[in-house]
């Protein structure tokens, strides 16, 4: 909120100082209203499942850019969308604050408020008219550590011939919380459904992109995220067998010896491109990888590859993604899962339950998914889209909430969804 | 039979009027001290994609959408039309790289923003032959 608060004194200094006949206010906005529905009793993407919902993809965003003159202005942007506490229906939250200051040409330097530019569209990803498809594929847009930072970034432009090259340099803090589904959750310790856990990040990297004349874009980043736990919470990738009778064993992951982590760094490495191919045709594709430094094996794989033709006012595509983690985070996962004591053991219940509590607590994901949908443009700001999307999950959740006392492995998902995105 | 078609036609075509982009011309004016430019710099101006012309800061002016003077300006010298324009400027927006030109209601008050303004361009219709004397024509197409 101080950020806000020094913001909005800085957007309205020009107004007291007398030159405001200089500074041009510019409002805009834009929205999504959306409608899913999947053919699975169990929720995909939080919100998903056979009765419907609004709530994935609806949202609602305005701003406000003022330009005190050519090299210097301000962007504050506000959006409203489904709320991630669950006690709270709406998030109304401030996603952009920053100031811009263009010394030349080819320097642009940012400070405040601003989104961590890991995919192709990171900066414009709420603003559905922005792009034809109904929703940027989670298996790479799911995996962003945080989608905003506080911070500053520096932004260079070599202009060859009619093409550009841009190095974004960023460097800042956010703050997100990790959520946790817990399918049957812990006697008396922890209740079944959704947790959340706060973190600190520390977001840097550099992306590289080049931009030809003809709308074609390739880009590369190179990114370095440092998630701190707060209220105690901690990271253990170990498990210790214990057995407390002979024959009889279970996991934890808190037995004396085991390493545990308040902070980690995760090294991310993320592509994108898309091309205008003959005809009308667009050809856009992403891939992203990011590790845990401290911790061989874990890791996450995610990519997807959009192949849209426009036809006058109609945009049809298809889309096929896939989203993996490294071994060890797929193995902890199923020995969790599959290891069960009986219940002649003192505490069965509760080792049991903790056990499957550990594994649903796993960010682990093995899934690939089919989408084909339709765009209809009324104009560039007002689009109506629609899009069919099969999930067929692995050997883990990922983004399902897998129901009680089940799982939802291998299973294939149907998601239906219908949008309107607009803008003004 | 055949004569009295290709007669006809040949009426019909008399009669078309031919389309305004092909009919018009723009000229690109700016304020007297500031060079002539190529089309290229043009784009770049009216994309936001530069902000100055041999390191000295200008700004650009548009006339308000769905007058003909900018459709033709659009057409001729970044090759959009109006959507593509209105496109381009929306996914610039949204992702935080500026907005788009100041708009103003009339060639008349291009001129007149280009006279007052030392750093200013703007454009007009080339029929507008009655341009005011002070000013520079940058390029016309």
């Amino acid at each position: 909120m101080r950020y806000l608060a020094l913001f909005c004194s800085i957007l309205m200094a020009p107004l007291f100082a007398g030159r405001a006949e200089a500074v041009e206010f510019l409002f805009s906005g834009y929205g999504t209203v959306s409608y899913s529905v999947s053919d699975r009793p169990y929720a995909y993407q939080r919100f998903i499942d056979d009765h419907g919902t609004i709530l994935s993809d609806t949202i609602l965003g305005m701003q406000l850019d003022t330009r005190f003159n050519n090299h210097f202005s301000a962007t504050l942007q506000g959006r409203v969308a489904p709320a991630i506490d669950p006690e709270e229906h709406w998030d109304p939250k401030i996603s952009w604050a920053f100031l811009s200051w263009k010394p030349t040409d080819n320097w642009l330097l940012r400070a405040g408020k601003m989104r961590v530019p890991l995919y192709l569209n990171a900066e414009n990803k709420d603003v559905g008219v922005t792009f034809d498809v109904v929703r940027l594929p989670g298996e790479i847009y799911g995996l962003a550590p945080t989608s905003d930072f506080v911070g500053a970034s520096i932004n260079k432009t070599w202009s060859v011939n009619d093409d550009d090259w841009i190095l974004d340099a960023y460097w800042g803090r956010g703050d997100t919380d990790i959520r946790v589904y817990l399918r049957d959750g812990v006697p008396g310790t922890l209740a079944a459904g959704e947790h959340y856990s706060p973190l600190e990040i520390e977001m840097r990297g550099m992306v590289l992109t080049y931009h030809r004349k003809r709308n074609d874009t390739y880009r590369v980043g190179f990114h370095l995220a440092t998630p701190r736990a707060i209220h105690g919470n901690t990271w253990s990738y170990d498990l210790a067998l214990v057995s407390p009778l002979p024959g009889v064993s279970y996991y934890t992951d808190t037995a004396p010896g085991i390493q545990t982590y308040d902070q980690i760094t995760m090294p991310i490495f993320s592509l994108g491109t898309s091309i205008n191919l003959f005809d009308d045709y667009t050809l856009s594709a992403e891939y992203f990888h990011s590790q845990v430094q401290e911790v061989g094996g874990i890791t996450h794989d995610g990519g997807y590859v959009t192949l849209q033709k426009r036809i006058d006012k109609w945009t049809p595509y298809v889309t096929f993604a896939g989203l993996h983690s490294g071994s060890r985070l797929i193995d902890r996962y199923r020995m969790l899962s599959e290891s069960s004591v009986p219940n002649l053991v003192p505490g069965a219940a509760l080792i049991n339950a903790s056990q499957r509590a550990l594994a649903d607590s796993a960010a682990a994901f093995d899934q690939t998914s089919w989408t084909t949908g339709i765009t209809y443009a009324f104009s560039p700001i007002s689009k109506v889209k629609g899009e069919w999307t099969n999930v067929r999950t692995g050997n883990v959740h990922g983004f399902v909430d897998a129901p009680s006392g089940g799982s939802a492995l291998n299973q294939n998902l149907n998601i239906l969804t219908f949008s309107y995105s607009f803008a003004f | 039979m055949n004569k009295i078609l290709i007669t006809s036609l040949l009426s019909l075509s008399f009669w078309f009027p031919p389309s305004s982009s092909d009919a018009e011309s723009v000229v690109v004016i700016g304020h007297p001290g500031l060079p002539k430019l190529d089309v290229t710099t043009i784009q770049k101006l009216y994309t936001g994609r530069s902000i100055e012309i041999n390191g000295k800061s200008v700004t650009v002016v548009n006339v308000v959408p769905n007058n003909k003077t900018r459709k033709i300006f659009l057409e001729k010298f970044l090759a959009q039309d109006e959507e593509k324009y209105l496109a381009y400027w929306t996914v610039r927006r949204f992702i935080g790289k500026g907005t788009p030109p100041k708009e103003l209601g009339s060639n008349e008050d291009v001129i007149a923003f280009v006279q007052s303004h030392a750093d200013a361009i703007g454009y007009i219709s080339a029929d507008e032959s009655r341009l005011p004397a002070g000013l520079n024509v940058l390029n016309e197409m």
